[in-house]
């Protein structure tokens, strides 16, 4: 479902940024990517959403290449920040509707919406409230329900529980999972070790731009998910 | 894509309250500058009521232009009233209004309320357009819904001036139309037809404003960095650029000055007189002080004609320097629309001159013979709407050419706009 091919990135000024990435994350799969800041996680995310072109390599989403038909690649793809601000004048509902629209949804009635706030656990007195009044927990799930709405085959995630508190993180992990068990491809970037290791499928480490470990659910049951992490930064300090 | 993207953006204009605050400036400014306007104009009028001449005098005079309400432009230069003797033509009066505060301050017209003070709101408007979406996150989520940068940038674009024209536009309506029964304000078919032209003008001129803050709001990453562009382009070409266009061509063009046109005439007097009076003395018969004045008024004309022909060279170079900003071009095209423009003062010296050369004869019958003369009525000739289209051709293509080039800007910018 998302493939990435020998991705490479370099700006510019010469920083490599992605680093010949081949990885495949399979429908009905959870895929969480750890890695210090400017690993080059969010690098990734950024090139299957075509935000920035790759200098080498290839982003494929449901066999779709992004740099060569992004708008359609798009289609296959539903997207969660790290920090959902949204238009903070609309409501939950209303921000809702406009990325159903945006997404190809049209025709969506009141309830339709109600439906997928309620799902994702906004409470009910939330749904007409504008969105400027939310914690940052609520906007999460209003992120993660514009992702739903959208009903794409692959999500992609950017670190989307960095600041929730324990309850929200949990709640937001638990949706997740529900939408692989719909057979979607989720491709989660994080620090968040401990829920990496609860309930991704396959956990990868990224350094310095290099998929440099990757370990599945089972294998991870006997390991210390942590211990590896570290080891692998120090590795990076020592180096 | 588009529309769904542009009815959002005129939901939030009317969601935010934006929209019903600028109706309600927009409305204040454009009726309080009617109100003063329109009362300045009937001062003038009553002025020119006092000053209209009798049918003994010899007078040019031409009636305030109740089109000067929504753009005053030269209208009180153009209120003198000529005297014609047979020696002279002299200023006897003009309508101007008597409040000198009006000196002192700019006349709060339409035409300043749309170059300056709308046009200050449209850059206010157009600043954060692009990059206020990418600091609450919105463009990431947009372009990963599957929008294209051309679909945003034109839904924004569109929306954005919806919800920025509407409320302006529709002040504008609300005060034309209440102009008849509030303030008297009567105008022809003719002329209300210049007003809707000076409006579609006008709203064109906003657009393009607009336009170049959205080119800018896709040029920066932080609103704030965009709104100091913003506010510099505003600066630039709403003052700086026009008023440097103008003293450029007064560098660039000789222009006599008017000490000294004046000095020429009495020189020309002087000589004249002197060349009558040893005529007169060779021959005391003879009566060659007529004939004198005559040559000395073909002299004058031909001093006011080349003095005018440096004056238009002069209006020429400044309105082609000046249209390279949009509210240069936008002022020459307005008051061109609305007969107070500085080609509509160089008609009127034209008709003035005119009228004078008509009625010289019988000024000279009146002098020799004390008669009592009836002079045909003063009448200033106004160029047509399609001259005066033709006219403003060259303004308005330059000023669309610069909204067609910020149009561009914003494209270009918004798909190369580093979106993370």
């Amino acid at each position: 479902m998302l493939e990435a091919i020998d991705l490479t990135k370099r700006y510019e000024d010469g920083l490599l940024a992605l680093d010949h990435l081949n990885l495949k994350v399979n429908a009905g799969e959870i895929f969480c990517l750890l890695g210090a800041n400017g690993a080059g996680k969010t690098t990734t995310i950024n090139m299957f959403l075509d935000f920035i072109t790759p200098t080498d390599g290839e982003a494929q989403i449901n066999g779709i290449e992004v740099a060569a038909e992004p708008l359609a690649a798009k289609q296959h793809v539903a997207y969660v920040s790290e920090n959902v601000m949204l238009y903070g004048n609309f409501t939950a509902r209303q921000n809702l509707g406009f990325f159903a629209q945006l997404s190809g949804r049209d025709g969506m009635a009141r309830d339709d919406y109600h439906m997928i706030l309620r799902r994702v656990g906004l409470q009910e007195k939330a749904f007409e409230q504008r969105v400027k009044q939310f914690s940052k927990g609520m906007r999460q799930k209003l992120g993660i329900a514009i992702a739903i709405v959208k009903d794409a085959p692959a999500v992609l995630l950017d670190e989307p529980t960095s600041g929730l508190d324990p309850k929200a993180g949990a709640e937001f992990m638990t949706l997740l999972g529900e939408l692989r068990d719909e057979g979607k491809a989720i491709f989660m970037c994080t620090h968040d070790i401990f829920r990496a290791k609860e309930h991704a499928n396959r956990v990868g480490i990224m350094k310095e731009g290099r998929l440099v470990m990757v370990r599945t659910h089972a294998e991870l049951a006997e390991e210390d998910l942590e211990r590896l992490y570290l080891d692998y930064m120090e590795v990076e300090a020592a180096a | 894509m588009i529309w769904k993207i542009a009815r959002r953006e005129v939901l939030e204009s009317i969601v935010t309250g934006r929209a019903a605050l600028l109706f309600l400036i927009a409305a204040a400014l454009l009726g309080t500058g009617l109100y003063v306007m329109d009362r300045d104009y009937d001062i003038r009028r009553e002025n020119y009521d006092l000053i209209r001449p009798e049918q003994d005098q010899a007078v040019a005079v031409a009636a305030p232009n109740p089109l000067s309400v929504f753009a005053r432009g030269l209208d009180d230069a153009m209120g003198r009233s000529f005297e014609i003797s047979v020696i002279n033509m002299e200023i006897a009066g003009s309508q101007a209004s008597a409040n000198p505060l009006f000196g002192l301050f700019p006349t709060p017209d339409w035409l300043y309320l749309f170059r300056v003070i709308f046009a200050l709101i449209a850059f206010l408007f157009g600043f954060d357009l692009v990059c206020s979406e990418k600091e609450r996150g919105t463009l990431k989520l947009m372009v990963a819904s599957g929008a294209s940068r051309g679909e945003i940038a034109a839904g924004k674009w569109i929306g954005g001036w919806l919800s920025f024209v509407i409320p302006i536009a529709l002040a504008a309506v609300i005060w034309l139309v209440l102009s008849r029964p509030l303030f008297g304000l009567v105008l022809s078919g003719g002329q209300w037809g210049r007003v809707a032209v000076f409006l579609i003008v006008a709203l064109v001129y906003l657009s393009v404003c607009f336009t170049i803050a959205t080119a800018l709001s896709a040029s920066f990453h932080r609103g704030s960095t965009a709104l100091v562009a913003a506010l510099f382009a505003w600066v630039m070409l709403v003052f700086v650029i026009p008023n440097f266009g103008v003293l450029a061509a007064r560098q660039l063009v000789h222009v006599k000055p008017l000490a000294l046109v004046s000095a020429e005439r009495w020189q020309i007097f002087g000589s004249e007189m002197m060349k009558a009076y040893d005529e007169y003395r060779t021959d005391s018969g003879s009566s060659p002080f007529e004939r004198h004045w005559a040559e000395m008024h073909r002299q004058g004309d031909q001093l006011s004609e080349e003095v005018d022909a440096e004056l238009g060279a002069l209006a020429r170079t400044s309105a082609a320097l000046v249209r390279v900003s949009p509210a240069g071009a936008f002022d020459a095209i307005s008051t061109r629309v609305l007969a107070t423009s500085v080609f509509d003062e160089a008609r009127l010296k034209r008709d003035v001159r005119r009228y004078k050369n008509d009625i010289l004869p019988q000024v000279f019958d009146q002098a020799r013979d004390q008669a009592e003369p009836a002079y045909p009525a003063f009448v200033v000739s106004r160029a047509s709407l399609s001259d005066v289209l033709a006219g403003g051709r060259t303004d308005l293509v330059a000023m669309v050419m610069v909204g067609a080039l910020a149009a561009a800007a914003f494209f270009v910018a918004l798909s190369r706009y580093d979106i993370r």
